[in-house]
């Protein structure tokens, strides 16, 4: 007398699935558009490690093409808060105290002084230090992974909940529906389903006696 | 009715199971690094004596690329395996080459005087070089082929068998003459100081 709670429980299976379809989407979205602009930076990755070669020499000729004052400390600022303190725990460069998140910004911001855009900087770290660097994982590849994995453990989590629930209620469904006693039967329906023997039994409880 | 469920503990037990192994499996010493694989960042900078050594001039040899520091404790005990390495590849294509990183010219020196030391090391104002390495703290020992990529790195005092296998290795895969095989005599006795 089961076996009809199947249906409503494979409609959960696909709803929940739907669900995880949709929200997978939109941020496969994402990741194809990463990936599509991931030549862009690629080339800046390289142009950044040849700058490397002569870092002095980049900073004093490129000096007119990048940013200055103001302008160039909120970028690096901006730059600095995104990338990791390779020496602290889960800080940022730009909250870190440390000598080495110093140097970091000062090297930020000479790469930004020399005309660099800040993605190609962020592109630089995380050529030496690879994704590690940046505080928040890239959505894409290996690390959409950290993004999608909370969502679909919790959508999964709910549809187990709901699944668990559903089970029980048409567990109960199908004890009452089930039952070969005609509904209107001799003592009504508010107690179908009941032997004679535990009715008398239930109206004795009942009044108390 | 209930196999559902016991698939599902099964999976969900696998899978966290899975994750723990290959949490315990990793050594927790091994830091991500971009950088193996790719040509060594190429830099020019002044030696604690004042001359100038750029990373260019050593293409051709196995290199050894050694950042320390005077004020690093690990570096201390480090030291010993470089000085025993420097003996060992005396005479091979290898070239040892330290960079002084978050450290002056005065504090280095020191430390080479009281410690030894005949391989050159470098200034790195900034820590521009290290940066460029991915570099996270001292000491940290890349190794680089003769071509000038670099081929590992480790973090924390290196081993003497890790440091010997590698330059070894890189030194037959290019066709040189490996450490140890011509001057085993000499060698022996620092062998059996090694940690």
């Amino acid at each position: 007398m089961r076996r009809p709670i199947r249906a409503p429980r494979l409609a959960a299976l696909a709803a929940a699935g739907a669900l995880l379809a949709a929200v997978g989407t939109p941020l496969t979205a994402q990741a194809a558009d990463t990936a599509a602009a991931r030549p862009d930076t690629a080339t800046t990755a390289s142009d950044a490690t040849a700058g490397f070669a002569t870092p002095r020499t980049a900073a004093d000729t490129g000096g007119g093409a990048g940013l200055s004052g103001a302008a160039l400390d909120a970028e690096t600022a901006q730059v600095a808060a995104q990338l990791r303190c390779p020496v602290c725990r889960g800080q940022s460069v730009l909250e870190s105290t440390a000598t080495l998140s110093k140097e970091i910004q000062a090297e930020i911001k000479q790469r930004l002084a020399s005309g660099q855009s800040p993605e190609a900087v962020k592109a630089y770290f995380v050529s030496r230090y690879g994704e590690w660097i940046l505080l928040k994982p890239p959505t894409h590849g290996f690390s959409l992974l950290v993004w999608v994995l909370p969502v679909v453990l919790l959508v999964g989590g709910l549809g187990v909940a709901w699944l668990w629930i559903r089970s029980r209620s048409g567990e109960a469904d199908a004890g009452t529906e089930g039952d070969p006693t005609p509904a209107g039967g001799p003592a009504g329906t508010a107690q179908a389903g009941l032997s004679d023997e535990e009715r008398s039994w239930l109206d004795r409880a009942m009044r108390n006696d | 009715m209930k196999r559902w469920k016991v698939w599902l503990m099964l999976v969900l037990a696998a899978g966290f199971l899975g994750l723990l192994g290959f949490g315990l499996t990793r050594d927790a010493q091994v830091l991500p690094s971009a950088i193996i694989g790719q040509d060594a960042p190429s830099f020019d900078l002044e030696t604690l004596t004042g001359d100038s050594i750029s990373l260019a001039s050593l293409e051709g040899h196995v290199v050894i690329l050694n950042f320390w520091a005077s004020w690093c404790i690990p570096c201390r005990e480090e030291h010993p395996v470089l000085e025993m390495a420097a003996a060992r590849y005396k005479d091979h294509d290898v070239r040892m080459l330290g960079v002084v990183y978050q450290d002056n010219r005065t504090n280095a020196r020191q430390f080479l005087a009281r410690n030894g030391g005949s391989w050159p090391s470098v200034l790195d104002p900034n820590s521009q070089v290290a940066i460029g390495y991915g570099v996270y703290g001292v000491p940290e020992t890349f190794f680089l082929d003769p071509h000038g990529r670099i081929v590992k790195k480790h973090v924390g005092p290196v081993p003497w068998d890790y440091l010997t296998t590698t330059v070894d290795s890189l030194l037959v895969a290019n066709g040189k003459t490996p450490g140890g095989s011509e001057i085993t005599g000499a060698e022996a006795p620092a062998e059996s100081g090694a940690p």
